[in-house]
């Protein structure tokens, strides 16, 4: 064979063999997965790149949005929004609105503190709870002493009260004795009402009364 | 496969003379008489000398070769037609182991016509399988050179012919169907070839004379011979009127002695070998006086691109087969060295690129990690969680949503109620949405409106004393009127009518003259309303 095609002929053959495994396997074996090694390199840095990005685009958000929203939260906290709702300094607040609704006097009932499941209080890592408050014998002359006592309970109040219910009766028949005996301090009521609110307000999780003992 | 500029080995008679191109035109590299006691040695040293690595083209001339022209092969199929066209090779020449066949063309104005409607036509060969080419072969094998092919010297010297003829006689207003070359072989004999519309129809060698290779009486028997073979083709239906292109390579000195009239034809040209080869394009000094036409056909066919009749030759196949191989082989094998090399450079450089983009992507990485670091600080730095702040507003609103405007309720049923009418009693209650632990859900949740609850509120209310019960319940029925208009979307209903009365129900009273009053009594109605809140 070596005759027949020559010497020549025949070591080229074989080089031009060998060059061509030579090369074919050092790209198959050694510059391809190379070149696929840095490829999958290039793509892992720039999506983490990308992936940093956007934590920062919502971490500015976040700041932004938050800086915005900063004061109406200070006033929220000023107004009493999240007070742990205890009941010496609700009866004392009362005693105030009664006072500035210039109200003769009422009795009233607490109950117990409720919480109420609330998603977009938990994702904040706080619980909303609630305590009903029912204020009767309310006596008045006129029925619209008992809209300022809504208005005063809203102003001077910590937030947020929800009137729930409340009604208003006339006490008596207005006869002229009636009328007469109104200038006297001991004049009885002509107007009696009953109004039960709900004061709302947000706590964090470890402060909720669900999960602490003791005497509010 | 034959690349241009090969070298040609022509065989003939006497022997063997092999010729090489170069920048100057074609170069004879030696002659061997078959006579040399060691022939086989001394071609294999001349063809393995200067061109080793330049493929030899065999161009067979001898005595031996036999041509026929074979009419009426029936148009067939291209799958059916070579082994009809072996068949009858076989057929024809059954004694001659070496055949080939070449399709004569029609032609070229023609093609169209008649001409071009008849079954095609063949010219065969054939020659034996003799001593002497089994000596080339030897030879060929021991020197290590390619071998380009075998071709037969007559028929891939017909286009030389019809060249030279267009070159020599071509500004003629007629031209000729015919044309003839005549020339002295270094390997032995007289060869002419003669061309009919550009096909080989006659081709005759003849052994050279005692009057020599050369000289006054060469050109004698070059005239005789040539007039016999204007016999021949007489025969074959040459008539003067077709025309007849005679071109005689000879040298300078035998130019002298032929005599044109005397040949009768009109076109006659005698042309040393110099000029020969300058009308095929090929440049030649000192062949002026050479009466050789060999360096001529060897050019041409050097010059071609292939053989017009190839001829497989066992003892040169042998060696040709395998070494065109390898050559095929080593062309394939470096272009895909060069196409695998390219690929590997090509992803080598992507590499390199992609190394640099990771870099910049690392850099990129870090930029941004740096930033985020940052950001992060600002954010860590805020006094309150981002997540308590909405957590907050988004609770607070929807307490605000839930929580009713008590005045402007009652103020709108203020309005309504008119001056005529004494409330008694008004109790109110605010139902809020499910979000706040209610039942009522107003809008449900694919509503638009907010889901706020609902609020239901009841009132008792008297009218004058005086008013007959019938006008109170009219009236009571026009306030129910007056607050379905005003609070639209509200269910407004009488829970209960003065005197406790209704239009179609039972009915008890006394007449007294004075209408329908029981007097002490405070006669009252009730209403119930229920809607979302304002």
């Amino acid at each position: 064979m070596m005759k027949l095609i020559g010497a020549r002929r025949m070591i080229l053959l074989i080089a031009l063999i060998a060059i061509n495994a030579a090369i074919i396997c050092a790209y198959l074996f050694m510059v391809e997965p190379m070149r696929q090694d840095a490829e999958l390199q290039r793509d892992a840095a720039r999506s983490e790149a990308e992936s940093l990005q956007m934590k920062i685009q919502s971490v500015q958000q976040e700041v932004a949005s938050t800086r915005e929203n900063l004061p109406k939260y200070e006033a929220l906290k000023t107004k009493g929004f999240f007070l742990d709702q205890d009941r010496f300094r609700l009866s004392r607040d009362l005693g105030d609105v009664r006072a500035a609704a210039g109200l003769k006097g009422f009795s009233y009932n607490i109950d117990t503190i409720q919480k109420i499941p609330n998603a977009e209080a938990e994702a904040g890592q706080m619980s909303l709870i609630n305590s009903k408050v029912t204020v009767n014998n309310i006596s008045m002359l006129v029925d619209t002493e008992l809209y300022g006592f809504f208005d005063v309970l809203e102003a001077k109040f910590p937030a947020h009260v929800r009137i729930n219910s409340f009604k208003i009766a006339r006490a008596v028949v207005l006869t002229e004795d009636v009328l007469r005996s109104l200038s006297q301090p001991n004049a009885p009521p002509v107007v009696s009402a009953e109004v039960v609110f709900s004061w709302n307000t947000l706590v964090p999780i470890a402060a909720d009364p669900a999960n602490t003992t003791g005497v509010r | 496969m034959l690349g241009k500029n090969q070298r040609v080995l022509l065989i003939g008679g006497e022997g063997v003379v092999l010729y090489s191109p170069t920048g100057k035109g074609i170069e004879r590299e030696g002659a061997i008489s078959w006579d040399v006691p060691n022939f086989e040695e001394q071609l294999a040293e001349t063809l393995s000398s200067a061109h080793q690595s330049q493929s030899v083209l065999v161009l067979f001339d001898g005595a031996d070769q036999t041509y026929r022209k074979e009419e009426g092969i029936p148009k067939l199929s291209p799958l059916d037609r070579p082994r009809f066209i072996r068949r009858k090779l076989e057929l024809a020449y059954p004694a001659y182991p070496i055949r080939a066949a070449l399709e004569i063309k029609p032609p070229k104005g023609a093609r169209v016509s008649k001409e071009a409607k008849k079954p095609p036509t063949y010219l065969f060969v054939a020659l034996p399988e003799t001593d002497n080419l089994d000596r080339v072969g030897n030879s060929l094998f021991e020197s290590g050179v390619p071998v380009a092919g075998f071709g037969l010297l007559p028929a891939e010297s017909a286009s030389l012919v019809k060249e030279l003829s267009t070159k020599v006689f071509g500004g003629g207003a007629k031209k000729s169907r015919w044309s003839i070359v005549v020339g002295q072989n270094e390997t032995g004999g007289l060869r002419q070839v003669v061309i009919k519309d550009g096909n080989l129809a006659l081709t005759r060698l003849t052994p050279t004379s005692e009057a020599g290779a050369s000289g006054p009486g060469w050109v004698e028997e070059a005239t005789r011979e040539f007039r016999a073979t204007l016999t021949y083709i007489s025969r074959f239906g040459y008539v003067n009127e077709e025309g007849l292109d005679v071109i005689v390579i000879c040298g300078d000195i035998e130019k002298q002695f032929f005599d044109q009239k005397s040949l009768g034809v009109q076109n006659f040209r005698c042309l040393n070998p110099t000029e020969a080869l300058r009308h095929i394009g090929i440049r030649s000094l000192g062949r002026e006086k050479s009466n050789f036409a060999d360096p001529v056909h060897a050019a041409w066919a050097a010059r071609k691109g292939k053989l017009a009749l190839p001829i497989k030759v066992p003892s040169i196949d042998r060696v040709a087969v395998p070494r065109r191989t390898a050559r095929m082989a080593t062309g394939l094998l470096a272009l895909t060295a060069l196409a695998a090399g390219f690929f590997c450079v090509q992803s080598f450089w992507n590499y390199q690129a992609l190394q640099g983009e990771i870099v910049q992507a690392r850099n990129d990485v870090s930029l941004r990690a740096r930033e985020y670091e940052e950001e992060s600080k600002v954010f860590d730095s805020l006094p309150v969680k981002p997540e308590v702040v909405r957590s907050a507003l988004s609770v607070k609103q929807m307490l605000e949503g839930n929580t009713v405007k008590l005045r402007p309720f009652f103020h709108r049923l203020k309005g309504a109620l008119g001056g005529d009418i004494y409330l008694e009693e008004i109790s109110f209650s605010h139902d809020p949405s499910v979000a706040l632990g209610g039942e009522a859900a107003s809008g449900g949740m694919f509503s638009s409106e907010p889901q706020n609850g609902k609020i239901k509120v009841n009132f008792k209310f008297s009218l004058p004393e005086a008013m007959p019960l019938e006008q109170k319940v009219t009236r009571a029925e026009a306030l129910a009127e007056t607050l379905r208009t005003s609070f639209p979307g509200y269910k407004v209903s009488i829970v209960s009518q003065f005197g406790r009365v209704e239009r179609g129900g039972n009915f008890t009273g006394t007449t007294t003259g004075s209408g329908n009053v029981t007097p002490g009594a405070i006669d009252l109605a009730e209403f119930g309303m229920e809607g979302p809140p304002l």
